[in-house]
């Protein structure tokens, strides 16, 4: 008993403890931590919140001042033992921040903590967490399951030279990671379009008026490209066509027109039932995905064009592809009444109007006046058969600026023969598709974590009550249906209500809506296997703390005062 | 040229001020209920939020609040001829640019920004799309809604009023009305004046038939609902917290020159001043349901009275009239921010929005927090206070003590509290959240305010922080405590806690922090010198 005690103090005096344990230590500590959060603040409203979280609060650097933290904490407690009855709050307080760091730790490493999105009549179980990734498939045998390398991201630039593909022998080729960004932002440069590929034209626009200038460039490439947004202004490169019979057609709201590539223009018919046949076109109708779509084929035997007449006025396999899945489709003739709209056409024409319509002869460098805020639009430059190449750099986050986006530059190498090697960037706006050399195909991204759920959700409606009178959301609520395994059961989920289902808890966490005026839902989605921790954790502080002022000082009174709690150290020695 | 339009207007101005008032509007007018942002309230002081909204003051020419609202709403019974305008505030200079107005014109014509309107706003938008220039963004869009505002008063549109229905006759918009507020009774239907004269076309002519339905709409609706709304009405009459300022320096003055604590004159004016806060702290918590801390303007009420509160306490249990002196200051500067910062602080009462809709936890978290505030900003007044004594000269070693014992006691308070408070957070933004901590910056600024104690309680169990540093430091301190109140809603500006955003704060804070940094860096200059000495 004797020998344990002295063995206590033996280590109470060793030096590490003793300034492990000290005062001073937690003084310095305790600031170093207040001014690491003050700055993780400023970096929040300078960048946003996932910058300062991943450079400043989930930091080794960070990391390491907690657990600095806990042990001045923890020995600051254990020198002070052999029990004293004042430093009863003292000792619970310590033991409930240790046990919070606990919870917070056990949060921290087992934890899920992400987004599920939900659209109405898209169920969906994958929940999106905020963690770099890297995703590879490769398709080695044609109808085969691809094979799949997922591997965690930093959560900062890196340059490394990472082999992603463990050696298999039926793989031929190597990824190697070289280059990680978590934050960038794409440079676009011009290189020349390859033979197979359609033509394409790209139009840089100066629109400026004496209260501001903007530049837009608009590309044919994708529906992405041909569609540029600057307020309610929307500005459109279209496809070659007749732009009369545009500008008929939007002029006159209850008429329905057809156009093709090239001149064709004609009003459609109503056509109730299939294989309509009118002067020397034969129009069919079918519904597809919720959508009409509209077969015409000339009685000479030219290909047939599909329409979606609801959703564009071309027809849908011309240049710019209609995409079903997209959230809103190029030119809605509905939409477009009513709203000023810049449109270029291909045949060197741009329209400009709102509810009534000009058309004019496009000419480079010619500055033209737009009827709308005092507006001028000036082409500066027509690329005409290039593509853009797209090089990615490092860019922080502002809250005024544009969105960054994770990027990685990737190797893909023959195993065999060094020759055959391609670099390429990745980012995380879609999937890349490789085909190597040898005919394999690969499909490469960046992009956040996934967690699939075992259970699916999938959104019934979501609601926005406001305060009466007035647009002011009042309650935000999403019913919801879980399927697991085809066990159904519907919820109802809205703020302060969250939903609990399989170690899970969902939240409704916001809101969103889709271009085709559909609520969305966003819920947010918690695992916390350190929650109860935390709260026993809590209690014990605000226990301790209420022990520590309150009881203490009325067994202090009966004593002297100890003008410096560092001197119970040396008692206790 | 110019003189000769600014002579037009002139004599404009002149006529229309012999013209206004040409309808009658009774001043009892100012009781009825009306609907108006989300909730039900008394005409008089919707009228006042309004007009102050539109022109920025609460009364035109000689009309008050409601007489003006009156006379404005009913300008669609009166031809073209004999109708009158009310000028709209604009305040940006950009604005005034962009409308191509003078920049020494403080209001507009609402007839000529309607005729900009669809600029303003396409403006905003472009600049929302641009993120760009968020201050002129605000003011556009505070444009907009004063000259969409102005249109709906003048069209007899914003005028809401209630018609008692028999249960038999809901629409769809009733019950979707009736799901968004459950106090809202399904029988009570808000049409607006415009809708009742066309209803009732033949029998409403003029306004003095006008007035009398609404009259009569209203005396039908109290007997069937009560008249709630008149709580809200008292409450704007009575200006209790106008009435606060003068007596709290009055009791301020008399504790300075009283010895005991149990002066007559004292008690009672301090009686009077509880009884004012109380008063209007209770009519607040009445008339909206909630705990009085949901916006800038009910935090800084709850933290003046809190330190009071807290310092009466503390002067009766230590039986020091110091505490009540530091009590009184703050419970001042609190009093002037609510009646004279109103750019910051806006006092009128609105709806909660989504994510504090849950009375239990704001009741506990929200005031815990913000009672901890009043505890350490009394440690931040006493430090003050000890401070500017020694700066004039007239304090002693003894006295710097005493008051350091003082600062510590609050702090002690303060500490606990708001530890309490954080933990409390953290459970409710893990109820409503999913998560116990996020780093967001209004919960890291609280921890930054804790820390910062904790080093100064702990650097003096140390020995490291004798008396004399202990004062500046607990001044510097509640430093924390202001970015974490107003800092991270005025300065920083981001985050989940986004509720209690407003505009106008940063030069407060900015004088704050510069006033507190002059005391500190005399007092260390004075230290110094005492030191060489």
């Amino acid at each position: 008993m004797k020998n344990s005690s002295s063995m206590w103090q033996l280590f109470c005096r060793a030096k590490a403890v003793q300034f492990l344990a000290s005062l001073k230590l937690a003084v310095v500590l305790i600031l170093s931590f207040a001014l690491a959060m003050a700055w993780g603040t400023i970096e929040e409203s300078t960048h946003n919140a996932t910058y300062a979280q991943w450079k400043i609060y989930l930091s080794p650097a960070f990391i390491a001042l907690e657990i600095l933290l806990c042990l001045n904490i923890l020995f600051a407690a254990l020198v002070r033992f052999p029990f004293k009855k004042r430093l009863i709050g003292f000792y619970i307080i310590h033991l409930g921040l240790l046990t919070l760091f606990a919870g917070a730790a056990a949060t921290a490493i087992w934890g899920i903590d992400g987004n599920l999105r939900l659209v109405p009549e898209k169920p969906s179980n994958a929940v999106v967490i905020n963690e770099p990734t890297f995703y590879l498939y490769f398709y080695n045998k044609p109808n085969r399951p691809p094979i799949e390398f997922i591997e965690p991201l930093p959560r900062k630039h890196k340059e490394f030279n990472q082999k992603n593909t463990p050696f298999v022998e039926a793989l031929d080729y190597d990824v190697f990671l070289e280059r990680f960004l978590p934050f960038s932002k794409a440079k676009a440069s011009w290189v020349p379009l390859e033979q197979a590929e359609q033509s394409s034209r790209v139009l840089n626009i100066s629109l400026k008026n004496q209260n501001f200038g903007e530049n837009i460039t608009l590309s044919s490439f994708d529906l992405k490209g041909m569609k540029k947004q600057l307020g309610p202004l929307t500005t459109l490169l279209l496809p070659k066509m007749n732009s009369s019979c545009f500008l008929k057609a939007v002029q006159n709201p209850t008429a329905r027109y057809v156009f093709q590539s090239g001149h064709t223009c004609l009003e459609l018919p109503e056509i109730t039932e299939k294989g309509l046949v009118k002067n020397s076109w034969e129009f069919s109708k079918e519904k597809n995905n919720h959508f009409d779509r509209i077969s015409v084929k000339a009685k000479d035997a030219s290909p047939t064009l599909d329409f979606f007449p609801n959703l564009s006025v071309f027809p849908s396999q011309n240049a710019a592809q209609i995409d079903l899945n997209a959230n809103q489709n190029l030119v809605d003739l509905q939409s477009i009444r009513g709203k000023p709209h810049l449109i270029f056409f291909r045949d060197d024409q741009l329209v400009f109007g709102k509810s009534e319509w000009q058309s004019q002869e496009l000419v480079v460098n010619a500055e033209q006046n737009l009827p709308w805020m005092g507006l001028s639009a000036t082409v500066t430059q027509i690329i005409d058969n290039k593509k853009q190449k797209l090089d990615w750099f490092e860019s922080l986050p502002s809250p005024q600026g544009e969105q960054t986006h994770f990027s990685a530059l990737v190797r893909i190498q023959n195993r065999y023969n060094p020759k055959d090697t391609q670099s390429l960037w990745i980012d995380d706006t879609q999937v890349h598709h490789i085909t190597t050399a040898k005919g394999t195909r690969l499909e490469l991204m960046v992009g956040n974590k996934l967690h699939l759920l075992p259970f699916e959700f999938s959104l019934d409606q979501f609601k926005m009550a406001t305060n009466p009178g007035t647009q002011d959301p009042a309650s935000y609520e999403s019913f919801v249906t879980t399927n697991t395994l085809g066990k159904k059961e519907s919820a109802h989920i809205y703020m302060n209500n969250p939903l609990k289902k399989g170690g899970f808890t969902f939240y409704q966490a916001s809101y969103f809506q889709t271009d085709d005026g559909q609520f969305g839902s966003v819920l947010s989605v918690n695992k916390d296997p350190g929650r109860v921790t935390k709260y026993i954790g809590s209690l014990l502080i605000v226990l301790g703390s209420a022990i520590h002022f309150t009881i203490i000082p009325k067994l202090k009174k009966k004593r002297a005062m100890p003008q410096n709690m560092g001197n119970a150290t040396k008692t206790a020695a | 040229m110019k003189k000769i339009v600014s002579l037009f207007f002139i004599t404009l101005l002149l006529l229309t001020q012999n013209v206004i008032a040409n309808i009658n509007c009774p001043s009892e007018l100012g009781k009825t209920a009306i609907q108006a942002g989300g909730r039900i309230k008394p005409l008089s002081v919707h009228a006042k939020e309004a007009l102050k909204f539109l022109t920025g003051k609460t009364s035109y020419q000689d009309l008050d609040a409601t007489q003006t609202y009156c006379q404005f709403s009913l300008q669609f019974l009166l031809d073209e001829k004999s109708r009158f305008e009310l000028p709209l505030r604009i305040d940006n200079i950009k604005t005034k640019a962009f409308l191509g107005l003078p920049e020494d014109e403080h209001s507009a014509s609402p007839h000529f920004l309607i005729t900009r309107l669809n600029d303003i706003e396409d403006y905003q938008k472009v600049l929302e799309s641009r993120n760009e220039d968020e201050g002129l963004q605000t003011d556009l869009k505070k444009v907009a809604q004063r000259t969409k505002l102005y249109f709906e008063i003048i069209n007899g549109q914003n005028w809401k009023l209630p018609i008692l229905l028999n249960a038999g006759h809901h629409t769809e918009q009733d019950s979707a009305v009736q799901n968004a507020d459950s106090s809202e009774n399904l029988q009570t239907r808000w049409i607006t004046i415009r809708e009742m004269q066309t209803l009732f076309g033949n029998t409403m002519k003029d306004s003095d038939q006008i007035i009398k339905a609404v009259l009569v709409a209203n005396e039908k609706y109290t007997e069937q609902k009560g008249n709630q709304h008149l709580l809200e009405y008292q409450y704007d009459k009575s200006r209790f917290f106008q009435w606060a300022i003068l007596i709290g320096i009055l009791s301020l003055g008399i504790t300075f020159v009283s010895k005991k604590l149990t002066n007559i004159p004292l008690v009672i004016s301090l009686i009077a001043l509880f009884s004012l806060q109380i008063s209007g702290i209770v009519y607040r918590v009445l008339i909206s349901g909630r705990a009085p801390v949901t916006n800038m303007y009910e935090t800084v009420m709850w933290v003046g009275f809190g330190g009071l509160f807290f310092a009466l306490l503390l002067a009766l249990f230590r039986k020091e009239k110091l505490f009540l002196i530091a009590g009184l200051i703050m419970n001042t500067l609190c009093l002037f921010m609510m009646n004279f910062a109103n750019n910051m602080l806006d006092p009128s009462i609105q709806p909660l929005v989504p994510v504090l809709r849950d009375n239990f936890w704001l009741s506990t978290h929200v005031t815990m927090i913000t009672i901890s505030y009043a505890a350490l900003g009394l440690s931040w007044v006493l430090a003050n206070y000890a401070m500017i004594k020694s700066l004039v000269g007239k304090s002693d070693k003894q006295d710097t003590k005493r008051l350091q014992t003082f600062c510590y006691d609050a702090i002690k308070i303060g500490v606990v509290l708001l530890a309490g408070g954080i933990i409390l957070g953290g459970v409710w933004a893990d109820y409503s959240w999913g998560r116990f901590w996020g780093w967001d910056p209004k919960e890291t600024w609280s921890l930054i305010a804790l820390m910062t104690y904790m080093a100064i309680l702990h650097g003096r169990y140390a020995g490291w922080i004798n008396t004399e540093r202990f004062i500046p430091l607990v001044a510097l301190a509640f430093l924390t405590i202001i970015m974490a109140w107003f800092g991270v809603n005025y300065i920083l500006a981001t985050g989940l806690h986004s509720y209690g955003f407003s505009n106008g704060g940063a030069i407060f804070i900015t004088s704050v922090v510069a006033t507190q940094l002059l005391i500190l860096g005399l007092f260390w200059a004075k230290t110094m010198k005492k030191q060489k000495a």
